[in-house]
């Protein structure tokens, strides 16, 4: 698949490969829409969305992002991560333990320079505000329970407005309770971003749930893509079929 | 499941390798976890495992061996081969500091103390083991973040080369110190030349002794902290934007403060009872070089009082810094427990 440089949004194949595994995928998001990677552990998600933010370089292909290329080994081009406008929501969170939650949602904005320290401390309240954490500011990220621990971690990746939002199994270290709340929450805040966002689970009914639309990759490749509801009543292939027929005894 | 003796009344006086011993499995922050996630696991296999023993022996010793169990170790008597040599090894160590403590001129203590010569000494000693610190500070924490943070050809060998001072006899230090720096040395020869300045045998030559000898430590404690340290937090300030240096000032840095400060109490510890490296290379000036330790040895010759009592100053410092170290090490690892446990 070729990748048109130019347009909006995220285009990308991505090709790395650590030993024998090599992941070879092309994605496309256009800015607002939510996209699912849905995977089997080991299929390579966690490999896609460290290559996407520039944590792990392309042995091949593409990555653009609103017609500027971020990665393309062919012509020698790399940008670091910290200069990608690339949002990351990490599994296990991440937050800077030694930093009080104002600080982690402001990091990004100290960081690159974009505000003062007072402005950044003001527009982190605003950002907490939004996540429902209103006066959570002054708090340790070690007395958050994990719902709030990800909202903060969404709120410190959305802080410095990035293009591309990505998030690594936003859903998965949550009870049962919160995850229901929480997915509920990010389907309505996610859209609202404006970023073209990447969903990776390897829960079928939470990337439902989540995503307008679904890639399924297993062992390095795309196995299927569309709607999630086309994919749950027209499963194109038998592991499609597997995946959302073993939806329900599979979850944990 | 310490043997008697191996724990506190032994650690006052052990100067560096115990601490060192204490301190390496605390620069592995986010190893200590996963250390101390394993114990649990052994304990309770330890647990399982002489339940079964027990029930042989039982079976085979007179009944009133018996009462034995539940003293002690778990699982059993104390195994005397064992409880011998622990004995004397703590007798050793402790033996000697109750001889100086038993000693010591406890009447003229404030006054041998408040000698012209013993102040000096104390003096000197405090004001070049902190400078010492300080730079140790300034050059052994880039130094430890280099080591474990950017792939170079010979890595390894500089580490190795890095930590050599630890075990060099510190005479040896001195030695190439002199040949180093010395008015006639590789080094020192252009500074000579070029400024007139001879290192040897002034107050700064104390500092740099001190520096040689002291900063593995700091370096050690730091380079294990970050190694052991996640670095996808780094990664993660990455993604936020964040510069290398930012993110060492903001992420790295933080994240192993705890070991950067013990590695400092150390270093500063190791500074201040430095002896070999100093006397060869700034020899024992009064007043300019003369440090405590210097001043012990120079005093046992004339005024024996004078060197018990300045011994005593750094016995006291000694479990003081030891003490200090604990304060920090506890906490550090009741932390790791609990995350690893979370």
């Amino acid at each position: 698949m070729t990748v048109q440089e130019g347009a909006a949004g995220l285009r990308a194949r991505v090709v790395v490969g650590r030993g024998a595994f090599t992941l070879d995928v092309a994605l496309d998001v256009a800015p607002g829409e939510v996209v699912g990677v849905l995977g089997p552990n080991g299929a390579g998600k966690s490999s896609l969305l460290a290559a996407l933010a520039g944590l792990l370089p392309l042995r091949d292909g593409l990555v653009a992002l609103d017609g500027e290329v971020l990665d393309d080994p062919a012509a020698d081009w790399f940008v670091e991560p910290r200069h990608r406008p690339v949002g990351v929501v990490f599994q296990d969170y991440l937050l800077f333990r030694h930093l009080s939650v104002r600080d982690n949602v402001a990091f990004g904005l100290r960081a690159r320079r974009l505000a003062s320290r007072r402005d950044a401390s003001a527009t982190a309240d605003a950002w907490l505000d939004r996540m429902d954490l209103s006066g959570f500011g002054p708090r340790r990220p070690a007395t958050l329970s994990g719902g709030q621990a990800q909202r903060v971690a969404l709120a410190r990746a959305l802080a410095t407005g990035p293009r591309l939002l990505l998030l690594d199994e936003p859903l998965a270290a949550l009870d049962a309770t919160t995850r229901v709340d929480l997915r509920a929450f990010l389907r309505a805040t996610l859209p609202a971003t404006g970023a073209a966002v990447l969903v990776v689970t390897h829960d079928p009914t939470d990337a439902a749930g989540l995503a307008d639309r679904l890639v399924i990759l297993d062992a390095g490749a795309v196995a299927a893509a569309g709607r999630p509801a086309d994919l749950a009543e027209n499963p194109p292939t038998r592991y499609v079929a597997q995946l959302f027929g073993a939806a329900a005894p599979e979850r944990r | 499941m310490r043997a008697p003796g191996a724990g506190g009344p032994a650690d006052p006086r052990s100067g560096d390798v115990p601490a060192l011993a204490a301190h390496g499995s605390t620069g592995e922050n986010d190893g200590s976890p996963r250390a101390s996630a394993a114990t649990p696991a052994a304990e309770a296999r330890a647990a399982e495992a002489p339940a079964l023993g027990r029930g042989h022996r039982t079976a085979r010793r007179p009944p009133n061996r018996r009462v034995r169990r539940g003293r002690g170790r778990r699982g059993g008597g104390l195994p005397w081969p064992l409880v011998v040599p622990a004995a004397l090894g703590a007798l050793l160590v402790l033996l000697p500091l109750v001889g100086l403590v038993w000693r010591a001129p406890w009447d003229s203590l404030p006054r041998l103390l408040r000698e012209a010569a013993v102040r000096e000494a104390l003096w000197l000693s405090i004001r070049t083991a902190t400078v010492a610190t300080v730079l140790s500070l300034l050059l052994g924490v880039p130094l430890a973040w280099l080591l474990a943070r950017v792939e170079f050809p010979g890595r390894g060998l500089a580490r190795a080369l890095v930590t050599l001072p630890m075990v060099l006899p510190p005479v040896v230090g001195g030695v190439a110190l002199l040949l180093a720096a010395g008015r006639r040395g590789v080094a020192g020869r252009y500074l000579y030349e070029a400024f007139g300045v001879s290192l040897p045998f002034t107050t700064t030559a104390v500092v740099v002794a001190q520096t040689f000898v002291a900063m593995p430590f700091l370096v050690v404690a730091v380079e294990g902290a970050l190694l052991s340290s996640d670095q996808r937090y780094e990664d993660a300030a990455a993604t936020l934007g964040a510069s290398p240096w930012y993110t060492f000032r903001r992420v790295t840095l933080p994240a192993v403060a705890p070991s950067v400060g013990a590695g400092a109490v150390l270093c500063w510890a190791r500074a201040l009872g430095e002896f070999g490296a100093t006397i060869t290379f700034a020899g024992s000036l009064p007043g300019t070089t003369r440090t405590m330790p210097l001043a012990v040895y120079s005093a046992m010759e004339s005024d024996s009082d004078a060197a018990i009592a300045l011994s005593l100053v750094l016995l006291v410092t000694s479990v003081v810094v030891l003490a200090a170290l604990r304060g920090r090490w506890l906490p550090a690892a009741r932390d790791a427990v609990s995350r690893a446990a979370a």
